[in-house]
């Protein structure tokens, strides 16, 4: 699966959230990373705790891991409208749909859901609850235009404390004219809050052309005029900056089918090692970095995290 | 996808139908003809770039259209006498939604705007611009008010007293609403909680069915705003593309109907 990129999860479980800012309070006495290892065949399992080195601000953690396998999701599902999706890009529209419905397929009863619509405005179509949600795409297809920043910042206000693994998880072409909150507050807020962000979208085509002529005295024309073209398929880079900050990964759709894609990305977020931790003293921004010692294994971490 | 974007950076198409017309030593001839190839190379490459770091997508050719036509319909209510404050609303209602429509490519308004410029970057100075016409003409049009302040508050102290005038307006019209949910997203955005949470306020004072003001009280407060409720039409999420001074958008649209009629589809 060559778009998922495995990612370190920061839960918010042990830390406290109690300031109008949102930030992780300096009390906190213990950091929980979600980490997944992967390598060439899918997930490596059976690591332990030694086999992880944690760092915190550079310095050498002492840490417990937990691992497990299979485990019950916490999931609040965010939709741009397709009809909006389609304003820029049909042919991302065609591939986000089937993608949904596969999403939907996969919740299973032990999950919890959310779920929201990014539309202008936002709309709440599930609350948080225990169990698998019917919609149909009809759903989903709203208006032309959409806030889907608007719906991931609401998104991230569902996630009760617990020791699930819990991901925000958005179908999205990132192309948002009306939200209130900004990309860049959304970002901030992605690297303060817990869940994962799992960003699902597809490619757009580039095809930019520059024509170039030199003209010399009397507007004559010299040389052989030069025609340059910039073209290739773009997945919105946006996607990929939250997905790195908050450890979460990015699916794209224009890789392949898209059940075998989401079915992947839920096997991708039901493995997962959980780390644990007393972070080092210190306001401020804490990154992190996580490796471990298998040759071949990648770990994709959380940045870091804030301490106020 | 980006191995992809670079493998295909550069595509020179030489020989275009293109003829010698002015004589030249073969040599000048052969260093014109380089350096073009080298301006185009260096100009391909921003272009590459800046797509790269951009890009989100294209507007259809049909919203092509419909833009060019509202664009055409002002122009010619424009020259009409007597037309008044209604044109440069339109005008500067189009190039506010424009200035929106960030990462996209779409096609020029307006002659001299370079390729390498997104189509959103290249408007909000000119909304300004139809709005002080505006104001020069009805120093009470409200909506040139609230829409100037807004699009100058993030860089002029002065624009965001005048948003916060408009917000305060003891009418409580629903430009106030706007200009009070307006000063709120620039407070919150530029990280200034206190302010943003104090105008949400005001907002949630106008409209208490807001869904704007519940969002971004939902990401400050950690006391979660009910999402149920809540205004499905909230104009802050409609207005940006529609005129709200009465009459005028219905005007826009028998024009833009008038022009759509005139030039073949």
């Amino acid at each position: 699966m060559r778009s998922l990129i495995p990612a370190v999860l920061l839960l918010p479980i042990s830390v406290g959230l109690a300031s109008a800012q949102l930030q992780f309070k300096a009390s906190t006495s213990l950091v929980r990373l979600e980490v997944s290892v992967t390598d060439d065949r899918g997930a490596v399992q059976g690591l332990r705790a030694e086999d992880f080195v944690v760092e915190d601000r550079e310095l050498r953690q002492t840490v417990q891991v937990d691992a497990s396998v299979d485990t019950p999701l916490d999931l609040v599902l965010v939709v741009q409208p397709l009809n909006a999706v389609a304003y820029t890009s049909s042919e991302q529209a065609s591939r986000l749909a089937p993608g949904v419905s596969s999403f939907l397929d996969h919740v299973e009863e032990r999950d919890r859901l959310g779920v929201f619509t990014g539309g202008a405005p936002p709309t709440r179509l599930r609350a948080f609850a225990l169990g698998r949600a019917s919609f149909d795409l009809e759903s989903f297809v709203g208006g032309q235009y959409a806030a889907p920043f608007d719906a991931m910042a609401s998104a991230l206000r569902e996630f009760p404390p617990s020791d699930r693994r819990q991901a925000l998880v958005a179908f999205t072409n990132a192309v948002d004219f009306r939200s209130i909150i900004e990309f860049d507050t959304l970002a901030d807020m992605a690297r303060r809050l817990g869940p994962a962000f799992v960003l699902v979208s597809a490619p757009i085509l580039v095809k930019d052309m520059i024509f170039s002529a030199a003209e010399g005295p009397g507007g004559r024309s010299m040389g052989v005029p030069v025609e340059a073209t910039v073209s290739g398929y773009l997945f919105p880079r946006t996607l990929q900056l939250l997905a790195n900050r908050t450890g979460g990964i990015t699916v794209n759709l224009g890789d392949g089918d898209p059940k075998v894609l989401i079915k992947d990305m839920f096997t991708w977020l039901r493995t997962r090692y959980v780390i644990s931790y007393t972070p080092p003293p210190g306001k401020g921004w804490h990154p992190v970095s996580v490796k471990v010692n298998r040759r071949g294994a990648t770990v994709t971490a959380r940045e870091g995290y804030f301490v106020d | 996808m980006r191995a992809f974007l670079y493998s295909l950076v550069l595509v020179i198409a030489l020989g275009v139908g293109a003829q010698m017309q002015v004589r030249l030593p073969p040599d000048r001839v052969a260093g014109v003809q380089s350096g073009l190839e080298t301006r185009t190379e260096k100009a391909a490459e921003e272009l590459r770039k800046h797509v790269e770091g951009n890009r989100l997508g294209q507007l259809s050719s049909k919203e092509v259209l419909s833009f060019y036509r509202w664009g055409l319909a002002v122009r010619t209510w424009k020259k009409e006498r007597g037309a008044g404050v209604a044109p440069l609303m339109a005008e500067g209602v189009l190039m506010d939604c424009l200035s929106r429509l960030r990462g996209l490519k779409g096609f020029p308004l307006q002659p001299g705007r370079g390729i390498l410029r997104e189509i959103a970057g290249q408007y909000g100075k000119d909304a300004v611009k139809a709005f002080d016409a505006a104001l020069k003409i009805d120093p009470n049009q409200m909506e040139a008010r609230m829409r100037r302040a807004r699009l100058r508050a993030t860089t002029d102290v002065r624009a965001l007293v005048d948003l916060e005038a408009v917000a305060n307006d003891a009418a409580g019209s629903p430009l106030s609403y706007l200009a009070a949910i307006s000063r709120a997203a620039i407070a919150h955005n530029n990280g200034d909680t206190t302010s943003a949470i104090r105008w949400y306020g005001r907002a949630r004072a106008l409209h208490p069915r807001s869904t704007a003001a519940a969002v971004g009280l939902h990401a400050l407060t950690p006391d979660a705003q009910p999402f149920e409720g809540l205004d499905t039409d909230d104009l802050y999420y409609t207005y940006p593309c529609t005129v709200l001074t009465p009459g005028v958008q219905a005007q826009v649209a028998a024009r833009v109907k008038r022009v759509g009629d005139a030039v073949p589809r």
